[in-house]
């Protein structure tokens, strides 16, 4: 079956749409890579064996996270008449039990941890389930509670492997509607109203960046996602592109027409293998259904899509490194200008998005810009998604509005862990300052928080009262020291020298002076860093001194 | 032409150049460790930034790279960037502080190292990357590149293996500008075994890279003249005769055919190894013609001809 227009979308949704509402029970297993290490793949085989032997009409399907991650394995159940309830900790031996009960018509209410009565998709459909009391609501959940979902609207709703549960929520109409009826300069003034900023941490306006790729004349030009995850401890880009790897593809669709491009990269790190598996398994789908490849649905409108591994290297998410890779050679940033939109992938005009700034396009397109900018704050528009880490109650994959106080999402989080006091935060991955305690009153915005020399990235990470931030700080210049490309001197030479003065501190061999020299250095080597790795390698150790100097000067001796 | 400020100095630049080199060709000096006009401006040493103003926000910026533009303002010696400058000497004085060019700049932005608070390297390789591009670039071999990451990096040849793309032309050696690279010419070489010890001959012998050349001796005048890995390269990519560096090029002297003495006999046609050689008619005679850029200089035809017709051109 080919995909000719609007109609044959249409028709896939309705096939999928009898997934979403189906006449028989069915079972879906958070089965991303954070589930399946709390042991998914158990809780799936064990289902599907309970469900065989008990003779219970129902389907099992494995899908992605939906950013619960503290109670992982987590499993939703429709069963026709009845909400969805959403069960948490699901391991193999509560199987049996969840399946005799739901077999029963019934609910385990201590296992349970909210009801979903209705869920309401883009293009305005909705779908109803029925009402089962004494479950509280998922907007009552308190992790749930703030949070608004446009990126990880289908994480753990549909199958991601399932181009008609996809299209079922709303998916590829927004490139539908753009094929038929919408002009390359009018795509770019809708991401441009919606006040679209780049999610990567540098947070430069996607309209600017897609309309001087358009502006400027080449033959060829390209469309390349970064997916080129390193943050420690943070795995946020991983779970958006399992939950919900279509809507990445749509996303970079929508740029390549508004840009006029004809071939796109996803660039994945070789850590998100699970990933890029399903990447590869969808680009074949939509090929063979005419979705991807040449003359897509009828309009001059020619696109492919390649999945390329990278090597692995923190510096192959700074997109001029991504280029270098992607052309074969070393994965080393390039000098700039010229900056990508110009001159880019093999010469030629690329625009390099990260995959969370593909997947709000969708969404923009299909609901307008004004109303992705009625989200946030001026400056700051729409929504952040945050892997909430570290020493917190609750491990959360949050999506909140932007202009959303700190304590906000840290109360979502469940606050620190074992009631102790939180000291400090660190937001906007290993480059990002770590911030004291008494800043949670921030808000997400992108402004702000350069002010505070800090960014907005992927993760948030609270630290306890017990960390020590020296040795947080050595942490983070570890990962530099290791991860720094090594091409130009002040990050490769400077990461290794503040590692020595910061070994010496731990070991109790400080001397005065120790600090300014550290602190001398943040300027020179902001200033001389060819890019944004080596310029933000020192704010975790600058912003450690400044918000944190006793720990260090209690390991100065006098 | 784009009117630039450097200095307080208005400079009308040319089209598509960078700031370094109208610096450069203003007599504005910007210092330099990885630049090489022969070479794309690489951006690795970070030593060259200059402050620039543009549409009134100031950044640092490496001047080698960074194209100028209309109406920008170039400063390349403000406190700031004598700081930055300071920064960078500071580091690769840790790193290896006997280079004469690290000391020639140590002495002249005033930096005193290195630093005992910190390990010091005693490393003669800066990681400029020059050689690297140089053999990729000029040579063309690309039988050098850089391995590992961050602190680690190096230059190597892949795999730290005796490299087989390597020519042997010693650019790297030329272009290094800390006399890192170790390229010694040895007349006498010996292969040393266990048991035995023979002497091979003239090597030229690369330490840096693992890797060693045969030097290739002139059949005429018996001096070693080049390494015959390279060479066996050059023929095969050129489509030269088989025995074209058999001989070195100053002894490579095509013969000269005395045409009076010259009977026509056409016996240096049949005997030339390589039938450089050719019969054509001069008057009412058929004289032989040498074909000078085939001929390898063995000079067979002299030792033939019956007559001694066929000499050597200047050989005296």
């Amino acid at each position: 079956m080919r995909i000719k227009d609007i109609k044959g979308i249409e028709l896939m949704a309705r096939e999928g749409l009898k997934d979403l509402k189906p006449e028989k029970i069915r079972f879906t297993v958070g089965s991303a890579v954070c589930g399946l290490s709390r042991g998914a793949k158990g809780t799936l085989e064990t289902l599907k064996e309970e469900i065989a032997k008990s003779n219970l009409n129902a389907e099992v399907k494995a899908v992605g996270c939906n950013g619960l991650c503290f109670t992982e394995p987590v499993v939703e159940v429709i069963s026709p008449g009845m909400s969805k309830i959403t069960y948490g900790s699901v391991t193999p031996e509560r199987v049996p039990e969840l399946v005799t009960v739901v077999k029963r018509g019934e609910v385990i209410k201590k296992m349970a941890l909210f009801k979903t009565t209705r869920h309401q998709f883009l293009n305005g459909k909705t779908v109803e389930y029925g009402d089962t009391a004494g479950i509280i609501d998922s907007s009552e959940f308190t992790p749930l509670k703030g949070q608004v979902r446009i990126v990880m609207r289908n994480a753990g709703l549909i199958d991601p492997l399932s181009v008609e549960e996809y299209a079922a929520t709303g998916g590829f109409e927004a490139l539908a509607k753009i094929l038929s009826e919408k002009k390359p300069e009018e795509v770019i003034r809708e991401v441009e109203s919606s006040g679209l900023r780049g999610r990567g941490g540098a947070g430069f306006p996607t309209g600017l960046k897609w309309k001087t790729a358009l502006e400027t004349p080449s033959p060829k030009k390209y469309v390349v996602a970064n997916c080129s995850e390193g943050d420690p401890e943070v795995g946020m880009h991983r779970s958006l592109i399992e939950s919900d790897p279509l809507n990445v593809i749509e996303g970079m669709m929508i740029a390549a027409f508004a840009i006029g491009a004809d071939e796109g990269y996803i660039y994945v790190s070789d850590k998100l293998v699970s990933a890029e598996e399903k990447l590869t398994v969808l680009i074949g789908k939509l090929s063979a259904i005419g979705l991807l490849g040449e003359r897509i649905m009828g309009t001059d409108f020619s696109f492919t899509i390649t999945v390329k591994r990278s090597s692995g290297a923190y510096v192959s998410g700074e997109e001029t490194a991504l280029l270098n890779a992607l052309e074969g050679d070393m994965t080393e940033p390039r000098p700039r200008p010229p900056f990508p939109a110009k001159k880019g992938l093999f010469g030629m005009p690329t625009v390099v998005n990260n995959v969370e700034t593909f997947m709000n396009i969708p969404a923009i397109i299909l609901k307008g810009g004004d109303w992705y900018a009625s989200y946030g704050v001026e400056g700051s528009r729409g929504t952040k998604v945050l892997a909430v880490t570290g020493d917190c109650e609750r491990t959360l994959t949050v999506e909140v509005p932007l202009g959303t106080k700190i304590k906000n999402v840290i109360r979502m989080a469940g606050g620190v862990k074992g009631k102790k006091s939180l000291k400090g935060f660190q937001i906007g991955g290993p480059g990002g300052g770590i911030l004291p305690a008494r800043k949670i009153n921030l808000p997400l915005d992108f402004q702000k928080l350069g002010k505070e020399k800090t960014m907005l990235a992927s993760g948030l990470v609270l630290m306890d009262e017990d960390t020590d931030m020296v040795k947080m700080a050595r942490f983070f210049i570890k990962f530099f020291e290791e991860e720094s490309c090594g091409k130009c001197i002040p990050c490769r030479e400077g990461s290794h020298r503040v590692g020595e003065v910061l070994d010496y501190l731990i070991r109790g061999m400080g001397e005065k002076g120790d600090l300014e020299y550290l602190l001398s250095l943040e300027g020179p080597i902001n200033d001389t860093s060819a890019c944004a790795l080596g310029k933000l390698m020192l704010a975790p150790v600058s912003s450690t001194i400044r918000n944190f100097r006793e720990d260090y000067e209690k390991r100065i001796g006098g | 032409m784009p009117l630039i400020t450097i200095n307080g100095k208005k400079i009308k630049a040319s089209e598509n150049v960078t700031i370094l080199e109208v610096a450069r060709g203003n007599a504005i000096f910007i210092p330099t460790l990885c630049h090489n006009d022969g070479l794309t401006p690489y951006g690795g040493c970070r030593l060259c930034v200059v402050e620039v103003v543009k549409n009134g926000k100031t950044t640092v910026e490496a001047s080698c790279t960074y194209p100028i533009e209309e109406g920008l303002t170039i400063k390349t010696n403000t406190a700031r960037i004598r700081k930055a400058r300071q920064v960078i000497i500071g580091l690769l004085l840790n790193r290896g502080p006997k280079p004469l060019v690290i000391q020639d700049l140590a002495s002249e932005y005033g930096v005193t190292g290195p630093l005992t608070r910190f390990s010091v390297e005693n490393e003669h390789c800066i990681r400029c990357g020059l050689c690297v591009q140089a053999c990729r670039e000029i040579v063309q071999a690309r039988a050098i590149c850089f391995a590992g990451m961050g602190f680690e990096r190096k230059v190597t040849t892949p795999f730290n293996e005796s490299s087989l793309d390597c020519i042997g032309c010693g650019t790297c050696e030329l272009i290094c500008p800390t006399k890192y690279i170790d390229m010694k010419d040895l007349p006498e070489a010996q292969e040393v075994t266990p048991s035995d010890h023979q002497i091979i001959g003239p090597v030229r012998n690369f330490d840096t890279w693992n890797t060693e050349f045969k030097v290739r001796v002139c059949n005429e005048c018996g001096n070693p003249f080049y390494s015959a890995q390279p060479l066996k390269k050059f023929q095969e990519s050129q489509n030269l005769q088989s025995g074209f560096f058999d001989v070195c090029p100053s002894c490579r002297i095509p013969p000269h055919v005395d045409e009076d003495l010259c009977l026509g006999c056409g016996g240096c046609v049949v005997n030339c190894p390589i039938g450089a050689i050719l019969m054509k008619e001069k008057g009412e005679e058929q004289k032989p013609t040498i074909y000078r850029e085939n001929c390898t200089g063995c000079h067979y035809c002299v030792d033939m001809c019956v007559v001694g017709a066929i000499t050597i051109e200047n050989r005296e």
